[in-house]
């Protein structure tokens, strides 16, 4: 065979692999999972309508893909959402790597390792998954890797040259603030508008020192940064007469770690805001703190501030807004309503007018009451919605001191005593103060999914409380008070300290702003066992809802994945884990079969580290 | 952020450990001593100018090399003890471990949260933090017993001190 003959002959054979373009079968990208919250504006709603409340319980494992890279100890977990795009799914692994799996039977295609030929020095970190974007044939993977942005060719997982330094983005750069022993990280995927890849990530909450997190705009392309959007304003900017003094030179955390959501006819990006730094005491940030604890709308292309609302004013309560704004279309007496819905560790979900910021339904800014902190002053006033209703209990009463048994009760009771309590915002105290819904809400990172047929919200939340006590600094160190305590209310044998139920899920009728319906979201078997009724249990990771009828949720701390039927809150299928699912699920069609997927890679909360992704299918 | 973080930390650790059977837990208190299958002396056995390092090596583990500082093989010890002190009865113990190649069950003073990522190589080797700023002065244990908590206020006090990352991820693969 002569060279030119053998090289077309190569090049013929090169032609038949299905490399990962060649794996789309048609299916329109609709009826895929191209985004970490399904699509961009987040509703984590699937149009597919395969799986059934009639049929679900003919879903069955179709493929396990194990990443091969996770630890028992120390452990690892994965709070991972897959994608899919044109056959192909994207995830990242318990230590962060990236992988490109054939959608319809788990194949490896390419694995990229972000830490390759480094040395372990820490955790991994956490991420939730990756961001797709093209342009042209230009396909690439947007990841985030602790403080990096990582840029990956989509068919092949090797880094784009191009892109910033050589395929990795320096989050810590081009912050606008001095990051000198700072550290930053980014845990949910960034979004991408044209091409315009936006990031949020940023530092902890204090009391130490902490990064901001600004939001920031760059080119898709190249990684030079567009445009930065200033959470903590700076002087000139709006907002920024909301840090009293100097304030908001030092002060970091008030970040988005939950992601965002694009409204691509408007060119629009929201965000969730988190707690300014320190997250308990705002003695050095007085004033309402803006933009803390804001729901933003921006300019996708500019970063320009389109409307803001501020859920918490000047938060001591650890009050982030934990997860992607969702933009639906609502109908109200007939009326189609374009609105955003974020959810809140305090239980509310909030519904605004997309448009102009408004909420939909009537806000009362209540008086609250003040601290006797040395040093702190909260704001006068904190806004309630009337609708829909609160989630989760709110504040504290002693008669929810929890009953399962009389140790339980007295055991909580003996540390409740000693705690400052009453109404949701009760002031920080030094001595200690309860704060309830607790620091995992309310609803957390895994937000709400939206049917636009039944015109519903499904949301699941957690009831458990947490308690903080301050003591004076050390000497020498830039703050005034530090942590004496931070912890969960829990009994003696680690189970909330409040009385049941402790874990909900639940459907808002977006007409009525009222619940459709509401049900315990999981249970302790221990407990069970004991004769104790449904407790419903903390969870990890959101739901999603398809257009079958169905909710699929896998984050309950008793590892099973559920599906709940959508017209009635029913459970209408359960799988145990072995690890559990601690991640939002996603569905999908891949050679006209619907699939859904959960990263079951346990590591938290009791359950082993693991590193499978598995996938449901109809088994007929 | 970090709250997420300790919460779980929080559900966790009573959940995962309530049977106590992983000894050497953080909820133990200082001047825990479990007693031990055979009465090391870390007092004599420094004085006689043994290295901390000498008995525990940095170990690869899941993780990486160096998360875990390791026991001293029996082999190590018998070293010097094959012609010393032959007829304690500890001696003997170890003898017998050292010939069968079976590890001694030493019961742990120390023991972290498997969600805790901590490198023994990152803070001894790159941070210069000294043995003793953990475990105590070990030259004046005849016993060995815990020195120090080692909770997170502890490691986050600690980092802050010294300007170290103090991040959720730093030490934890979850937020």
């Amino acid at each position: 065979m002569d060279r030119r003959k053998f090289l077309i002959q190569l090049a013929a054979a090169a032609a038949c692999i299905p490399g990962p373009r060649a794996l789309s079968n048609g299916t329109p990208r609709a009826r895929e999972w191209n985004w970490y919250g399904g699509d961009a504006e987040a509703t984590r709603y699937s149009p597919l309508e395969q799986i059934t409340p009639s049929n679900v319980n003919s879903l069955k494992v179709a493929w396990i893909h194990r990443t091969g890279d996770s630890n028992l100890r120390p452990a690892t977990a994965s709070e991972c959402t897959p994608i899919v795009v044109d056959g192909v799914m994207y995830i990242t692994t318990p230590r962060l790597k990236v992988q490109a799996l054939n959608a319809a039977t788990g194949q490896l295609l390419w694995s990229f390792d972000p830490a390759e030929g480094r040395p372990v020095r820490r955790s991994p970190g956490t991420s939730r998954g990756v961001c797709y974007w093209e342009e042209g044939g230009d396909r690439r993977i947007f990841s985030t890797y602790q403080d990096t942005l990582v840029a990956l060719n989509a068919n092949t997982g090797k880094l784009i040259e191009g892109f910033a330094n050589k395929g990795v983005l320096d989050l810590k750069e081009e912050l606008d603030h001095d990051m000198r022993n700072l550290s930053f990280t980014h845990t949910t995927p960034v979004v991408v508008y044209k091409d315009v890849i936006i990031t949020g990530g940023g530092g902890g909450e204090g009391p130490y020192p902490e990064a901001p997190g600004h939001i920031r705009g760059w080119d898709a392309k190249t990684g030079k940064r567009r445009w930065i959007f200033h959470t903590v304003p700076r002087p000139g900017e709006l907002g920024n007469d909301t840090w009293e003094g100097d304030s908001w030179i030092l002060t970091g955390g008030t970040n988005n770690w939950a992601g965002m959501s694009v409204d691509l006819k408007r060119g629009l990006v929201f965000a969730g805001i988190g707690s300014p730094a320190f997250d308990f005491y705002g003695g050095n940030r007085k004033g309402a703190n803006l933009f803390g604890n804001c729901v933003v709308a921006l300019d996708a292309l500019t970063g320009g501030r389109r409307w803001h609302y501020q859920i918490t004013h000047h938060d001591v309560w650890d009050m982030d807004l934990p997860a992607q704004p969702a933009l639906v279309t609502i109908r109200q007496g007939g009326k189609r309503i374009d609105v955003v819905v974020q959810c809140t560790k305090q239980g509310h979900l909030w519904f605004f007018n997309r448009e102009t910021g408004q909420p939909i339904w009537p806000v009362q800014e209540r008086p609250m009451p003040q601290s006797d902190l040395a040093g702190e002053r909260l704001h006068p006033t904190q806004p309630f919605p009337s609708k829909p209703p609160a989630l989760s209990r709110q504040g504290w009463n002693d008669e929810w001191i929890t009953d399962i048994s009389p140790e339980s009760h007295a055991y909580v009771k003996a540390i409740v005593g000693k705690l400052k309590r009453g109404p949701l915002y009760t002031p920080n105290a030094k001595d200690g103060y309860l704060i309830h819904p607790g620091f995992r809400g309310g609803p957390l990172w895994g937000g709400c999914s939206f049917d636009p047929m039944r015109n519903r919200v499904f949301v699941s939340s957690d009831e458990t409380s947490n308690f903080v006590a301050f003591e004076d600094a050390k000497p020498g160190l830039p703050f005034r008070y530090a942590l004496a305590k931070r912890a969960e209310l829990n009994d003696q044998n680690g189970f909330p300290g409040i009385k049941p139920p402790w874990g909900y899920m639940t459907a808002i009728d977006c007409d009525k702003g009222n619940f459709a319906w509401r049900v315990l979201n999981g249970e302790f078997p221990a407990l069970k066992a004991k004769g104790i009724p449904q407790t419903g249990c903390s969870s990890h990771g959101g739901n999603i809802c398809t257009a079958g009828g169905l909710v699929f949720m896998s984050g309950t701390f008793d590892r099973v994945f559920r599906a709940y039927e959508s017209d009635s809150g029913k459970v209408a299928w359960e799988h145990p884990l072995v690890s559990a699912g601690f991640a939002t699920p996603c569905s999908y069609e891949a050679n006209g079969k619907q699939y859904v997927v959960v990263a079951a890679c346990g590591g938290k909360a009791g359950s082993p580290a693991s590193d499978e992704f598995i996938a449901f299918s109809l088994q007929v | 952020m970090r709250c997420v973080v300790l919460t779980i930390l929080a559900v966790a650790l009573p959940l995962m450990f309530a049977s106590a059977a992983d000894e050497g837990s953080k909820t133990d208190p200082v001047g825990y001593a479990p007693v031990q299958p055979i009465a090391y002396s870390h007092k004599t056995h420094l004085a006689l100018g043994l290295k901390c390092s000498g008995g525990h090596a940095m170990e690869k583990t899941e993780a990486d090399e160096g998360f875990t500082m390791g026991f001293p093989k029996e082999a190590f010890c018998m070293g010097c003890h094959s012609s010393i002190k032959q007829d304690s009865p500890d001696i003997v113990k170890l003898a017998k471990a050292a010939a069968d190649e079976k590890a001694v069950e030493w019961k742990r003073v120390y023991r972290l949260m498997p969600i805790v990522w901590f490198s023994h190589t990152v803070h001894v080797k790159d941070g210069k933090i000294k043995c003793a700023t953990c475990h105590g002065d070990m030259a004046a244990m005849a016993v060995t017993s815990k020195a120090r908590i080692l909770n997170m206020k502890d490691c986050m006090d600690c980092h802050s001190e010294r300007n170290a990352p103090n991040g959720c991820d730093t030490c934890h693969a979850t937020q």
